[in-house]
């Protein structure tokens, strides 16, 4: 008997052994969460990946072809080359990227965060950016997801607004920003924001520069918009101190992506100097030339491609000072505000103050910035016409996105459409991933709303 | 010599040697026998027990068995003496203990349907195979031993129908795939869970780097000796492995490994040596020289590049040629020593062996060798006449050193078969500067130390781009088993599988992968404990109805750790360490899983000829979303012996035995770990072109919200499985067959959805997909011949499956599983199943294309050129060759139609022989080794160039349409390089019918039982001459239809690039038993 209890014993310890297993064992800490990846990020964090998406959106493949299409850059071998000639398709990932890790959904998050610990400095920071790159978005794609994008959970298929509707909320979205940012509440991120460094005053003259950017893409609808964008400028970037300039250094990773493509990816020879931009400053002496392109090994003077023509030895490469591996690409600049200034005041009748600011943005060129030399650029004796205002802008924008918008409003500089085309592209393709996944995707219109007009020959 | 062998025995062996003293108390009973066939042929590894009393004994050679029952047990009252053989059915007796000597002996008739043997069906759980309700293929050690295979999976080739094992290639610590019954899941490697002794083990393969590249690794149950295994039990379908519940969706191999029995003491000492070599060589051309265009394409200036094509002129008579696959083997050999001493008493059994096997490959040079040592200890005791406690622990330690493979331009086989024949590997470094020189940059000045050779001279490769790897590998477990009723049993087991794997890849400066030097290291830890608690009640209720009931609950915890860091740029050429290296990149991924689990079984059996099962098994997964936090897989089954209805309880007559079976089950597979949740990383933003930016700037750290969405709601996959068959005995057991069918749905399968992006994320994993395989599996045994000198087995296994893809959530294809390369993508297409997907050439019926034109431009009419052409005729445009067909499409179907195979044995007096053919019937294989060198000049087929060719007659026979129809054009380097090389993504031309036959085993054994043998102090010894895959008939024009590039770790098979040959052995064996 006493064997019987000894053993009863023993075995009824075994399920003992394991008496603490339940909910908790499923629910233990590496069983739950992740042990190789984070699940929860700071503010901080975010930003630093949200600035660097941001420098690639704008400085990577939309500003290549932008480049091309507004013929300051030509495509000389295949894919570029068909490119330039508008053979475009959805296959660019480009439209994708406002919204996915290191866009849309993690400035919401810090938006979220920081309106919850009240560091409005660091929520406006984040609308700012937000703002900008929806905004860019419609630029370039029209009518596209914002109220209800990267909302997963509750929308999982987002519906296209209306570009006008994008650009209001884009607008209200930067009013906010601004607001946050006047209230000086907070200590926002810092010298981890490697732009401005955290400084908020900079971050508000941005904000209503690209206010003032926004309200032009809206003014060939209703040219009431002039008188706001001016309003804005003159909040604007108010130095050179002040531009948005991309964050790049010479450390791998964080190099200028026009230093990566021209020069040390496997598709070096895909982009070459633009027939148009150096006859154009060679017609008009414009020192901008030697700043923007370089000379062609075996040739002796500056010589741009037409839109897709075959590489030749002769062919211009962009500046070696541009192709500096930590060359900091301007993206808002107080040049182009300057310009929107003078834009505005032109179609508001104020020629000469018109006149007057498009000389001081071509004065701003004499001293060097981080991203040009100092030039020396003669003042253009009035009457001013916008064709002057307009070039100056066109020049100045070299290799930005805001060049083909400014085009696509003012049709200016008279670019003739490359291949025998009638127009150049008023718009990217939706991209086919968002077209197989979403069924809210309008058909591809062959111009965006704000653009009712083509332009060509 | 006699003393010296008695005395090298005892060396060997480090025991006394004291046969038959045992333990035996004065006092107690001896129950002594012989078991013999009804022939009076003594049978050896008969299991005489002692029913209730836990006691028993094993007979030796001579047939002959001795049971100890202690004082205390033999009180003179009646037990029941069982006898059990596998082969021959159980005998019972009653007797009645009493001190003294009681003399039992057996005669046992066969039992070729191995009725009333004992099944493991699962966790804790057993019963006798006619009580089975679905198929449960066992395959026991004589089986195993005679496969003469180091790793376990290879021994199952070929074993039960339906089961298939590719071997990755015949290389020393390659891995061997398995799979039963078809493709269930889009995602893992689709192979069973593996269990030994109640423990899950993991059976994972972890290339050091890619698998498309790396060295091979084997899979990891190959650190089980197979030596050491008493029985395979394989659970195929869902309701045989249902009670594994969300780890058997691709079932479970049960392995139980062997056990001592009381008695004297037994040694067995047996060892084997093989010589290996190459089964196929890929024959290459010797009659043209490196260049293109036939000019020659050589270059003799320091550091120049030199063509890398074979297209050159034809070689002058006498021009020395190289044969570039020989050169790089020779006869490889392996031997393996293993050593077992089991025995026991009344109370305690042991079982205790030790083995090495080392495995020399067919590879030349010092790194391809793969050697295990391995130890096991397993014993019980009976602490209590009701208590019995158990334990066993092993381990081994596996050492090898391999080379990059495939893919690897670092690697052997893809720069040694491209080379051209002309050109001399040997010396690999050059005299003038000790640098390593290639074909394609044969003269290198000392400016070239950190220079790609474009692909690297395979000696090099060989000697100077080492891969290693050391894995010590532990498995154990104690088990106790407790009898307080004699209706009641309860066992516990509680085990580990723990192994720690290092391996090594280190490139030499100037080796093309790495011109600067790499060092590559993995380490890899896995640990899983397991524990399993059952209860079992059995009942009489009447004479016609008993029953069982088993509960249980278990617990299993799997933890594992991978850190892998790549040194790049070598600072010193030696040695390979980290230390030795400018950068270092590391990542590291852990993991672990926690399981509890609660299932439950009964049996119900009636009139001795019906039998019932039902059983459930409930999950909860730390791997399941938190929303289905549980799961559960129910089971039932049905068998019936209809011809014990008809009174036919004898097994006599014409139909000898019948049973028809039914089967329903359910089982699962779990989420991939932590893939339920959203996380955040790093990120490397980039817009489609190379230039990139990391989400980490001016020191500061980035963190992204990853692309695929959490999903809470994701639950495990689940296979619906049902099966029904017929088993038959005829002409008074004289033949034997089985028929099986059955069909499985697979629901609820893990994929990977798109996303619109503009909702943040690009992806999430749904359980959205299903698949569907059915088939047929049947077994045919015959016994023409059993008299006492001479029998006479004959029998086949035969298997059909289809895997039909059902719906993937709406997409039209996904590319599924590993094995990728170039454009033939293994992707599952709906309607279709998991095939090899890209670009083929224009053809009726096949080509969906629209708007397709010719090379010249010209528009194509397929409708009209196809009108009355039959299904897949090829359109051929004015030149004479055919049209690429731009968009992708199915190319190839590697699931085999059929497989089976053929074995037979004859016992002969002493003598036994035996042969095993194994055939696999249709399945594509991807021959893009082939494919490669036709581009680069240098195979067999490319030596016929600038010949006049005509689609379809005499050159890619078959229909053709189309206006160049009976056109002959040039065959050269134009078409081979071109529109018929796979680098133009055309990966059609190269899908081969992967048919095979191959001779697996023949075998003649020899058992010395004479006085000879027992002069030299043993009992027996058995010599055996096998061949292993002596031959392979196939038209694949690679290496081996049998083979694939990623070895055990892909979904999908078949897949050859450079891959590693196959092997073909002869093994000369010996064993010594006393």
């Amino acid at each position: 008997m006493n064997q019987y209890i000894r053993s009863a014993a023993l075995a009824a310890a075994v399920p003992v052994l394991f008496a603490g297993c339940g909910n908790d064992f499923l629910k233990c800490a590496e069983c739950i969460t992740s042990p190789n990846a984070p699940t929860a990020a700071t503010s901080t964090q975010r930003l630093v990946a949200v600035q660097a998406k941001l420098t690639q959106f704008l400085n990577g493949n939309l500003a290549r072809v932008v480049s091309m299409w507004m013929q300051q850059m030509a495509g000389t071998q295949l894919q570029y080359q068909s490119q330039d000639l508008y053979v475009i398709d959805g296959g660019s990932g480009d439209f994708s990227m406002p919204y996915t890790g290191g866009g849309l959904i993690d400035l919401r998050a810090i938006e979220a965060s920081s309106s919850a610990s009240g560091d409005k400095t660091f929520q406006g920071i984040a609308q700012v950016i937000e703002a900008w790159e929806i905004g860019t978005v419609a630029d370039v794609w029209g009518d596209v997801p914002y109220s209800q994008a990267a909302k997963a959970d509750s929308f999982p298929t987002p519906v296209y607004d209306p570009q006008k509707m994008v650009y209001d909320s884009v607008l209200a979205t930067l009013d906010k920003a601004i607001a946050n940012l006047n209230s000086s509440g907070g200590v926002g991120p810092g010298s981890a924001e490697i732009v401005y460094r955290g400084n908020a005053a900079l971050w508000l003259q941005l904000a209503h520069t690209l206010k003032a950017r926004f309200y032009l893409h809206l003014a060939e609808r209703d040219p009431s918009n002039y008188a706001k964008a001016l309003a804005e400028a003159n909040q604007g970037i108010a130095s050179n101190a002040a531009d948005y300039l991309t964050y790049q250094t010479s450390n791998a990773n964080e190099q200028n992506d026009w230093y990566q493509f021209q020069l040390t990816g496997t598709r070096t020879g895909f982009e070459r100097a633009g027939k148009y931009q150096v006859d154009l400053l060679k017609s008009i002496g414009d020192p901008r030339l030697a700043e923007y392109y370089q000379i062609a090994a075996g040739a002796t003077g500056y010589i741009g491609a037409s839109p897709g023509q075959d590489l030749a030895g002769n062919m211009s490469n962009v500046s070696a000072k541009r192709l500096a591996p930590d060359y900091r690409q301007p993206l808002v600049t107080y040049n182009e505000n300057l310009l929107i200034k003078a834009e505005a005041l032109f179609k508001l009748g104020n020629t000469q103050a018109a006149l007057d600011t498009l000389n001081k943005e071509r004065a701003a060129w004499g001293v060097s910035t981080p991203w040009h030399s100092a030039l020396t650029l003669t003042p253009v004796a009035g009457p001013v016409a916008l064709t002057d205002i307009m070039r100056e802008k066109y020049i100045t924008l070299f290799q930005n996105v805001e060049a083909w918008n400014d085009y696509k409003r003012t049709c200016l500089p008279a670019l003739v459409p490359a291949g025998g085309a009638a127009t150049l592209p008023g718009r990217m393709l939706y991209t086919n991933s968002e077209r197989q996944t979403n069924p809210n995707v309008p058909t591809d219109p062959i111009l965006n709303w704000n653009d009712p007009a083509a332009c060509g020959s | 010599m006699r003393p010296v062998h008695k005395l090298m025995l005892t060396l060997v062996l480090g025991v006394g040697v004291s046969p038959g003293v045992g333990f035996a108390q004065q006092t107690g009973t001896t129950i002594v026998g012989q078991v013999t066939t009804g022939n009076g042929v003594p049978l050896q590894s008969a299991a005489v027990v002692v029913q209730g009393m836990g006691l028993g004994g094993v007979t030796r050679d001579n047939g002959r068995y001795t049971i100890e029952v202690s004082a205390a047990g033999s009180l003179g009252q009646q037990v029941t003496l069982t006898v059990r053989l596998i082969g021959y059915a159980p005998e019972s007796v009653q007797i009645t203990l009493k001190p003294g000597t009681i003399t039992q002996n057996f005669n046992l008739k066969t039992n070729p349907l191995r009725l009333g043997e004992i099944v493991v069906t699962g966790a804790g759980t057993s019963t006798t195979r006619e009580k089975l309700g679905n198929v449960i293929n066992t395959v026991d050690s004589a089986v195993i031993a005679k496969s003469n295979e180091t790793n376990l999976v290879n021994a199952l080739s070929a074993k039960a129908p339906g089961v298939t094992v590719v071997s990755e290639s015949g290389v020393p610590g390659s891995s061997a795939y398995i799979r039963i019954r078809g493709i269930k899941s889009l995602s893992g490697d689709g192979q069973p869970l593996f269990v030994v002794d109640g423990v899950p083990i993991d059976n994972s393969t972890n290339v050091n780097g890619s698998s498309l590249t790396g060295a091979n690794t084997p899979n990891r149950a190959s650190d089980i000796n197979p030596d050491d295994i008493a029985s395979v039990d394989i659970l195929k379908g869902a309701a045989a492995a249902a009670i594994y519940g969300a780890r058997a969706s691709n079932g479970v191999i049960l392995i139980t490994t062997k056990s001592g029995h009381s008695g004297p003491t037994r040694y067995t000492l047996s060892s084997s040596y093989s010589v290996d070599d190459v089964n196929h060589a890929i024959p290459l051309q010797t009659k043209y020289g490196q260049g293109s265009n036939g000019v020659a394409g050589a270059c003799s200036t320091p550091d120049c590049s030199a063509a890398s094509g074979s297209w050159g002129p034809a070689l002058a008579p006498g021009t020395p040629v190289y044969d570039h696959f020989g050169e790089l083997f020779h006869t490889g050999n392996s031997a393996n020593t293993h050593l077992t001493v089991s025995g026991g008493n009344d109370r305690t059994t042991f079982y205790a062996s030790g083995g090495r096997a080392s495995q020399n490959g067919v590879v030349i040079g010092p790194n391809n060798y793969y050697d295990r040592t391995d130890a096991r200890l397993k014993a019980t005791h009976m602490v209590f006449d009701n208590l019995k406690i158990g334990g066993n622990i092993s381990f081994a330690d596996d050492r090898g050193a391999s080379i990059l493979r495939g893919g690897s331009v670092s690697g052997l086989m893809l720069g040694g078969l491209r080379t051209p024949p002309d050109f001399n590997q040997f010396p690999y470094l050059s005299t003038t500067t000790g640098l390593q020189r290639s074909y394609r940059f044969p003269d290198p000045s000392p400016a070239s130390l950190t220079r790609s050779r474009g692909y690297d001279n395979p000696l090099f490769a060989l000697y100077e781009n080492p891969s290693t790897e050391e894995t010590n590998r532990t498995i154990a477990n104690v088990d106790a088993t407790w009898t307080p009723k004699s209706w009641l049993t309860m066992k516990e087991n509680f085990g580990g599988d723990y192994f720690g794997d290092t391996q090594l890849t280190g490139e030499s400066f100037t080796a093309s992968e790495s011109p600067l030097g790499l060092v590559r290291r993995a380490d890899l830890m896995h640990l899983q404990i397991d524990q399993n608690l059952i209860a079992t009640a059995t009942h009489t209720f009447s004479s016609n109805f008993n029953g069982s009931l088993t509960v249980g609950n278990n617990v299993n915890s799997r933890r594992g750790r991978e850190l892998d860091v790549t040194g790049n740029n070598l600072i010193a050429p030696a040695p390979f360490t980290l230390n030795n290296t400018v950068t270092q990149i590391g990542t590291e991924y852990d993991y672990v899983i926690h399981a509890l689990s609660y299932f439950g079984e009964a049996s119900l059996d009636a009139y001795n000829q019906l039998y019932l099962s039902a059983a459930l098994r409930n999950d909860g997964f730390s791997t399941f979303g938190a929303s289905n936090p549980r799961a559960s897989y129910p089971k039932a089954s049905l068998a019936w012996t209809f011809t014990n209805a008809l009174g036919n309880t004898e097994h006599r007559g014409l139909l000898s035995y019948g049973k028809v079976r039914a089967a329903y089950g359910e089982t699962g597979k779990e989420p991939n770990v932590y893939s339920t949740l959203a996380t955040l990383g790093r990120a490397t933003f980039a817009s489609g072109y190379t230039d990139q930016l990391s989400s980490t700037q001016g020191g500061y750290g980035g963190l992204v919200t990853s692309g695929t969405q959490g999903n809470n709601n994701l639950k495990p996959e689940r296979q619906k499985e049902f099966e029904t068959g017929l088993d038959v005995g005829l002409f008074n057991q004289m033949a034997d067959a089985g028929l099986t069918y059955y069909v499985d749905n697979s629901t609820d399968v893990i994929l990977s959805v798109p996303r619109p992006s503009t909702t943040g994320f690009s992806a999430q994993l749904l359980n959205g997909a299903a698949i569907r395989n059915k088939g047929w599996e049947a077994t045919l045994n015959v016994r023409p011949v059993t008299t006492a000198r001479l029998t006479w087995d004959i029998g086949a296994q035969w298997a059909q499956n289809e895997t039909r893809v059902l719906s993937l959530n709406g997409a039209s294809y996904l590319s599924a599983g590993g094995g990728t390369f170039s454009e033939a993508v293994p992707s599952a297409t709906v309607g279709g199943t998991f095939a090899f997907r890209g670009l083929g050439y224009v053809r009726c019926g096949v080509t969906k294309s629209t708007n397709l034109k010719d090379k010249a431009g010209n528009p194509i009419d397929l409708a009209t050129a196809c009108a009355g052409a039959p299904n897949g005729a090829m359109y051929i445009s004015a030149s004479g060759f055919p049209v690429n067909d731009p968009v992708n499409r199915v190319i190839g179907d590697p699931n085999p139609h059929w497989t089976g195979n053929l074995h037979s044995d004859v016992h002969f007096g002493k003598w036994e022989l035996s042969a095993l053919l194994d055939h696999k019937q249709g399945g594509m294989v991807a021959n893009m080794t082939v494919g490669a060198l036709n581009n680069f000049g240098t195979s067999k087929v490319t030596e016929a160039r600038d010949v006049m060719r005509t689609f379809g007659t005499d050159f890619m026979k078959g229909p053709t349409v189309g206006p160049g129809k009976g056109t002959p054009v040039s065959i050269g380097q134009s078409w081979y390089t071109g529109l018929g090389s796979i680098y133009s993504g055309l990966g059609e031309a190269f899908m081969e019918d992967g048919t095979y036959t191959k001779l697996r085993e023949v075998s003649v054994t020899y058992s010395l039982t004479g006085a000879l043998v027992q002069r030299a102090g043993f009992s027996s010894a058995d010599l055996r001459i096998s061949g292993r895959n002596l031959h392979t008939w196939t038209k694949y024009t690679g290496m081996d239809p049998e083979t694939n590039l990623a070895g055990a770790d892909a979904l999908v098979q078949g897949y050859d690039f450079f891959n590693m040959p196959q092997t073909r052995s002869i093994v000369f064996a010996i064993s010594l038993n006393r």
